[in-house]
């Protein structure tokens, strides 16, 4: 998961959670963002 | 009568020597294969002529011992080649002291070779307790084959005849004596290997665990963005990507998957040069899953030199201690691998930031079924390791301090001279 861009990760996470994917696929995109540090990005936008 | 026995049990302290002492020998150290395969061989070769040289009874024409006894022995477990050595050293032994006994020792050597070359495979696959009562009979046979044969070529002499009788019956019953010995020593063998695998095995199991949780990340995640990629209206870059990232997850699985395997699956036990830097990557690759789940930290600092033994058993013992080291540290810390050299032997120190040991504890560690881990240990483990190392011709050393941590310190020989080593391996001792 580290090769995908920031913002195509940002993206999945949202369509992630649109078409209701796994909770546990969510939560390693979410680990994966926090890694970043770009928790902010998810915070600020829901 | 009484000096008779005493030089039976002479003949017969001959014989049990190379069986008790060689395999114990050959398990302890490590020998070359090629040694192994001719050292019990070569002992019985001795002991024929040991035999021969302090006999029972001699006279002109006779000489009685229990020379058949290692032939047999040789001839049975070791198959075809030692069968047709062993006759020839008989024989040829035998004819330097002449007489007629000369001829029944070349005829029953003979005899002994024919019939244990064509009984040989069929031996091996026999029951333990079979396998006692068949040389033990073929062993009494034999005996009166030659008993037979003297009296044939030549009277003895009527002084002689007490001894014959009684080496028709000791004869057999000193059979049935080493061989059942010989059996015994095999089984008891047989079981420490078995422990040591049956160690593995938990080592594997408990291992499990840790890769199922490690596996079923990948897998989730190469199953999300696969579905993800089911979206319509996305830019063929974005596919690219996902379509990637679904890849790497699954190779990730597979790689975790893979190394297991190659743990769990047993392998041929041959001794080779080892490059320690490799073995214990591996381990540690096998290792990071039980690492993650613990949330520990693994450092290292490693070098690549060689050393020689067992890849699997060296293999073993790093994982032994390795998960010790990760087990004792359940609320996370640091693990840390360092290599060095010091006097010829290249050191492994391996420290934790775990729970430690008080001094008993160390002190009893290497106990077979002595465990700090509760029930949760089956105290076999560290009793593997020191074995391993034992055969490596290797050491070991353990300090630890109770809430600091544990370091264990293995030094084991390298396995060539200076002026034999890699180039990048001289560059790495002069740096040291």
């Amino acid at each position: 998961m580290k090769h995908l861009s920031d913002e195509l990760l940002i993206e999945s996470y949202y369509k992630a959670k649109e078409l209701k994917l796994s909770p546990e696929f969510i939560e390693l995109i979410e680990r994966e963002i926090h890694r970043r540090a770009l928790g902010h990005k998810i915070k600020l936008s829901s | 009568m009484l000096s008779i026995l005493k030089d039976f049990l002479l003949n017969l302290f001959f014989i049990l020597i190379p069986i008790f002492i060689v395999p114990i020998w050959i398990e302890e150290k490590n020998i070359p294969k090629h040694i192994k395969r001719h050292l019990l061989t070569v002992c019985f070769a001795l002991v024929i002529v040991l035999c021969i040289t302090i006999p029972v009874s001699s006279d002109q024409e006779f000489i009685f011992d229990l020379r058949q006894i290692p032939l047999w022995l040789g001839s049975l477990y070791k198959g075809a080649a030692t069968s047709v050595f062993l006759c020839f050293v008989t024989i040829g032994y035998r004819s330097l002291f002449g007489g007629t006994g000369f001829l029944v020792t070349a005829i029953t050597s003979l005899f002994i070779m024919v019939t244990s070359i064509a009984l040989a495979k069929k031996f091996l696959t026999l029951s333990s307790k079979h396998r006692v009562l068949l040389a033990a009979a073929l062993c009494a046979f034999s005996g009166t084959l030659s008993v037979v044969l003297a009296q044939t070529f030549h009277r003895i002499p009527s002084s002689s005849s007490d001894i014959s009788l009684a080496y028709l019956s000791v004869q057999p019953i000193c059979m049935l004596i080493t061989c059942s010995l010989k059996e015994m020593i095999y089984k008891n063998m047989a079981l420490r290997k078995r422990i040591i695998r049956a160690e593995k095995m938990e080592a594997v199991s408990h291992l499990a665990a840790s890769i199922s949780h490690e596996i079923r990340n990948p897998l989730t995640a190469a199953r999300g963005f696969m579905q993800l990629l089911e979206q319509h209206h996305l830019s063929p870059e974005k596919r690219k990507q996902y379509v990637r990232i679904a890849i790497e997850e699954l190779d990730r699985a597979e790689a975790i998957i893979t190394d297991y395997l190659t743990f769990a699956k047993p392998a041929p036990e041959s001794v080779e040069k080892l490059n320690v830097k490799t073995e214990i990557e591996r381990v540690i690759d096998l290792l990071r899953p039980l690492a993650n789940m613990n949330s520990v930290e693994v450092k290292t600092t490693l070098a690549p030199f060689t050393i020689t033994g067992e890849r699997e058993k060296f293999r073993q013992c790093l994982l032994n201690i390795m998960k010790n080291a990760i087990e004792a540290m359940p609320n996370g810390g640091v693990l840390q691998i360092y290599v060095s050299i010091e006097k010829q032997h290249v050191l492994i120190r391996i420290s934790d930031t775990g729970i430690g040991m008080t001094k008993e504890q160390i002190e009893r560690l290497g106990e077979p079924y002595f465990t700090t881990k509760g029930i949760k240990g089956t105290g076999l483990g560290m009793m593997v390791v020191y074995r391993i190392i034992e055969s490596m011709n290797g050491t070991i050393h353990i300090e630890s301090e109770i809430h600091k941590g544990t370091e264990v310190s293995i030094y084991l020989p390298l396995s060539s001279n200076f002026h034999n080593l890699t180039n990048e391996e001289k560059k790495l001792f002069m740096a040291l």
